[in-house]
């Protein structure tokens, strides 16, 4: 092999340096395909980015740390409703990126709270208490004055900043419209998240992770403090719920506490179940089918022949079944199945 | 009630002095006290229900005695939490291995050696830590290699033949260099000649670490002790080198039972 | 290591397969035409709207896209409206704020529908009012009596409101107590929202003093049993209710069981006796099953006909429509709804002209929309300082599933205006069916 092949390849094992090439192909890649499509496949990737940064983080907890979090939509609510507040009266006291670093360190502060009380608890009481989260949190909306209630607060996306426009526009080709613009903004957002991500999985901080959520007691005697380790999970997952939140509201336009609903953690808790719990991979499958699937069925019903009703209906039925086939068939998720049959090839396990 | 300091040359390494626990309305230890000097092997046998576990568990800091204290190196232990036993210098085994089966051999040895990480969350986070965790794959690996399994480093705990299992579970207790390692029947489930090896790597070990384990395996804890003690209903019956015990009539009262006058076992 | 590689070329195969969909071709445009003729040709107009058509706010409420589908399918059947058919999308977004967005998204980008009409919801059209103003598109008929879709038409100028709104319901309801029950001590049950509040506004414009008691709920919750019991501890022997349908037939269920009988008078939105009814024996498990004669002397306000007067000439056409276009079943009042909504649409579609314009659709109901006569009891307030909807109620009793008038026809608007009896003729339907 010649000297350049070996040195890539042994750059390439270093963790970082691939997640990093990775996420950059990940950032280009994107920027021509949003460029490329119209708004409202644009809209779309906006909704699919910042539920796979919920997700990503979603699936680092459970899958990882084995912390069943059922209210995570509590979190995306709280990174939601801060970046609603600063974007109230249209242009925001900091630029947007501020906003959303706003969003993410007001969420990681409830966070953490929540995190070292649930650190305390096991099993079933951590979905418990993380249930009871996702039922309260949205309801204090509807409480506190300033939010908008029932209603909820708009929020106005600021400008696209002309440098953007004219950046894009020279690599491209394309215009940027507001709606465009949180697309990219999340997307971005999410290359970022999931090479943060990827280094924590593949740190020692991760490792220390996937071995309390093994056998717990075993990773104790092995000098892993359980407590801090459950906590600091907690918080990364927090975090990247934050930013979805914060990007959430942008793409939504409004924030409103039944846009929160227990549904909606447990809508996440499905997707990354289906994509495969533990990876990133995974959690971006089931993003897309979340994002793609409800449209394209309605879609696909309404040209089949099917009344309007009926087509909507087909939605939710069509997420059932591909839920209950991977269950049944494939429990450890799209990936982690694919994952299973290659380490069998390989005779790893 | 503290007892006299040991007739020993050297501060034992570890020690428990009277230790008592009670369940409810079981005594289940009564005035326990043993002692590990460095670089020797301490067995702890009895009857089954004698309170090996229960001694066991309060000696890694698992159960809380109700009497009694720990020492090490001659300063009282307190309240031992599990996490804190690497950084103590002791290590443990479970009898259930408690291998961490979703992720590969090497990765469970490298849990173990977690103590000597250096790289936080933040370098972690950033993906910055690289030298470390070589420095970690290379210990680590050195440990499987002591042990003979090192070719098993990239397979995952699954399907790995119990013996090799057994010494992964050893390994990783054994990478964070602990003076004292703990085994909780370390024999059980293994062949007669892997029982050999195990006996083996105990001896090798003494240069650098003193062993206290419990075991029903006479022959194992013959052959490979320095010292014995024996426990029967929560008690120290005998305690001295394995030839001492094994003439100790009460021993064998203890395991065969007492002789009733007319010739029936109770 | 591999696995990353796995994701990079997951990655990129992803960017192909999405890239192949092609550029948009009017991604680039700003065209300054002279009219904005979206989703117009010479043969047909794409129309949407967003509906709850999955979810618990489903029952009742995703019938009215179906009215409106099947008014619209009769006009198509005579030739549509100046040569143009009309295409009826409906998207459903579960009564979820976040859904709507989606969909709406949908239908203006992806669909480019030429209008929007009749999406139903205060909180969920609340997430796209904004959009839809901001991107021109006619927003029409909103199905929701808040007055934020046509109190203030310099903030939102492409919509427009066509239902009575609830404020100026409560000071109907409150003016009618104010007259005819001066003793009354009154208890208000309210949905904790805009709804809620703008009803209350209105009422204690009239009956300030009388109000004793006042009780919430959040849409979701179904215990109500709180409030109920707050209510008659209060001594109220009248309340007044502007709650959903569901919540009409809970608060009728805890009132059995605790014994409490005050005159109830609910908003026009949950009162519709074979909806309660319905609900009624659902959420009682059958044990009420007389549901509809449970409501007998309930009173409520009405500002279009309904199914119960089969003799009336609109509902008369509406049946002969549903009889034609209809998916079959009975005609109920929601249906009646989505079919006036739909002929009032096709009433500004044709004063809009031949030379059909987003722009132009929205000049035409400001202008001539104040003039329209159908089916709804009194006029619209459409004009360049108000798109407000209709404005003419009648205060009606309810008695064997039925609806008996107790006043004529009144007519307000928000704020302080007073309230007049309406002197217009009440208008039939063309013999076509079809507006002029």
């Amino acid at each position: 092999m010649s000297t350049l092949a070996v040195r890539s390849a042994a750059l390439w094992r270093v963790p970082l340096l691939r997640h990093v090439v990775l996420g950059l192909v990940g950032l280009t890649v994107m920027l021509f395909v949003l460029g490329s499509l119209s708004p409202f496949r644009d809209a779309q990737l906006a909704t699919m980015a910042y539920l796979a940064i919920a997700a990503g983080g979603l699936t680092v907890l459970t899958g990882f740390s084995g912390q069943l979090s059922l209210g995570h939509g509590a979190f995306l609510a709280v990174g939601a409703y801060t970046t609603a507040v600063l974007l109230e009266d249209g242009d925001p006291p900091f630029p947007l990126v501020g906003v959303m670093v706003a969003a993410v360190v007001v969420t990681v502060a409830v966070g953490a709270v929540v995190g070292i009380a649930a650190a305390r608890l096991h099993g079933p009481y951590v979905a418990g208490a993380t249930l009871a989260l996702a039922v309260a949190v949205p309801s204090l909306a509807r409480y506190l004055d300033g939010l908008g209630q029932e209603q909820g607060l708009h929020v106005r996306v600021p400008d696209v900043p002309t440098w953007f426009d004219d950046t894009v526009w020279m690599i491209t080709g394309a215009d940027v419209d507001p709606t465009s613009y949180v697309a990219y903004l999340g997307w971005t957002a999410l290359v970022v998240t999931y090479v943060l991500l990827a280094n924590l999985m593949r740190s020692r901080v991760g490792r220390t992770w996937r071995a309390l959520s093994n056998d717990d007691v075993a990773a104790e005697i092995a000098g892993v403090r359980l407590g801090r380790a459950r906590v600091l999970a907690f918080v990364v997952s927090t975090a990247a719920a934050g930013l979805a939140g914060s990007l959430m509201a942008m793409a939504v336009r409004v924030t409103s506490p039944s846009g929160f609903s227990v549904d909606l953690s447990v809508t996440l808790l499905s997707a990354i179940v289906l994509g495969g719990l533990g990876t990133l991979s995974g959690a971006l499958i089931g993003s897309a089918l979340l994002t793609f699937l409800p449209q394209a069925v309605t879609s696909w019903g309404t040209s089949a022949g099917l009344s309007d009703v009926r087509a909507a209906e087909l939605a939710p039925v069509a997420y059932g079944l591909i839920m209950i086939a991977v269950v049944l068939l494939a429990p450890a998720g799209i990936v982690g199945s694919l994952r299973r049959v290659w380490w069998r090839r390989r005779g790893i396990a | 009630m503290a007892q006299p300091v040991s007739t020993k040359a050297a501060e034992p390494l570890f020690a428990a002095r009277g230790v008592s626990v009670r369940f409810g309305g079981v005594q289940a230890l009564s005035q326990v006290s043993l002692e590990v000097a460095p670089h020797e092997v301490l067995g702890v046998i009895g009857p089954n229900g004698a309170g090996k576990t229960t001694l066991f568990n309060v000696l890694c800091g698992f159960a809380v005695p109700d009497e009694g204290e720990l020492a090490w190196e001659g300063r009282p232990l307190g309240r031992v939490r599990p996490s804190q036993l690497a950084g103590l210098g002791m290590a443990r085994t479970l009898q259930g291995l408690g291998l961490f089966d979703r992720m590969t051999v090497l990765e469970n040895v490298m849990v173990g050696a977690d103590h000597h990480a250096r790289a936080g969350f933040w370098t972690g986070l950033f993906g910055l830590g690289h030298r470390d965790e070589a420095r970690l794959v290379e210990r680590s690996r050195a440990v499987l290699a002591r042990l003979g399994v090192e070719d098993y480093a990239e397979r995952m705990p699954g399907g790995l033949p119990y013996g090799v299992r057994k010494k992964v579970a050893l390994a990783r207790a054994l990478v964070s260099e602990p003076r004292l390692l703990l085994l909780d029947e370390p024999a059980s489930g293994l062949s007669p000649h892997e029982m050999e090896e195990l006996g083996g790597v105990v001896r090798d070990l003494t240069a650098t670490t003193a062993t206290l384990l419990v075991e029903h395996h006479m022959d194992l804890v013959m052959s490979v002790c320095d010292h014995v003690t024996v426990l029967d209903f929560g008690r120290v019956i005998a305690s001295g080198t394995p030839a001492q015990v094994q003439d100790d009539p009460a021993v064998t009262a203890a395991y065969l039972g007492t002789p009733v006058a007319d010739g029936e076992v109770s | 290591m591999r696995r990353y590689r796995r994701l990079g070329a997951v990655l990129l195969v992803a960017a192909l397969a999405t890239s192949a969909c092609g550029r948009d071709p009017d991604k680039r445009d700003s065209d300054k035409k002279a009219g904005d003729t979206t989703g117009v040709t010479d043969t047909s107009i794409k129309v949407g709207g967003t509906f709850p058509l999955t979810g618990v706010a489903a029952p009742g409420y995703s019938e009215i896209p179906k009215g409106i589908k099947a008014y619209f399918d009769y006009v198509n059947a005579q030739g549509g409206v100046h040569g143009r058919k009309i295409q009826w999308t409906v998207k459903d977004d579960g009564y979820n704020p976040t859904q709507t967005s989606a969909v709406t998204n949908e239908l203006v980008l992806k669909d480019k529908v030429f209008a929007m009409l009749g999406s139903l919801g205060t909180p969920t059209h609340e997430a796209v009012v904004d959009f839809l103003n901001d991107n021109k598109v006619p927003d029409i008929f909103v199905s929701s009596g808040s007055v934020a879709w046509g109190d203030d038409p310099d903030k939102y100028p492409w919509t427009f409101g066509w239902q009575t709104d609830y404020e100026s319901e409560g000071k109907v309801i409150g003016q009618y107590i104010a007259d005819n029950m001066p003793d009354a001590k009154i208890g208000l049950f309210l949905q904790d929202d805009d709804f809620g509040a703008s009803g209350e506004a209105g009422l204690r414009k009239y009956v300030d003093k009388q109000i004793v008691e006042v009780q919430k709920y959040t849409p979701g919750g179904t215990d109500v049993t709180p409030q109920v019991a707050a209510l008659k501890a209060s001594g109220a022997d009248l309340v007044v209710g502007f709650n959903v349908p569901s919540y009409t037939a809970l608060t009728q269920l805890v009132s059995l069981k605790v014994g409490y009988k005050p005159q109830w008078f609910y908003s026009n939105v949950g009162s519709d006796p074979t909806l309660v009814g319905a609900l009624l024996a659902n959420f009682s498990k059958g044990a009420v099953s007389n549901g509809a004669s449970l409501l007998d002397g309930v009173m409520s306000t009405a500002y279009l006909p309904g199914v119960d007067q089969p003799d009336n000439p609109w509902v008369t056409l509406y049946q002969k429509v549903w009889d034609a276009n209809g998916e079959g079943g009975p005609l109920t009042n929601y249906l009646v709804y989505g079919m006036s909504e739909a002929y009032t649409f096709v009433q500004a579609l044709q004063a809009a002209g031949q030379d059909l314009t987003r722009e132009g659709l929205v000049d035409a109901l400001a202008s001539d929309g104040g003039d329209f006569k159908g089916p709804t009891y009194g006029p619209f307030r459409y004009s360049d300082d108000s798109h407000l909807g209709t404005s003419g109620f009648q205060v009606v009793k309810l008695a064997g599933g039925a609806t008996q008038p107790l006043t004529d026809v009144l007519t307000t608007d928000i704020g302080d205006a007073d309230i007049e009896k309406y002197d217009g003729e009440p208008a039939t339907p063309p013999s076509n069916g079809i507006p002029k």
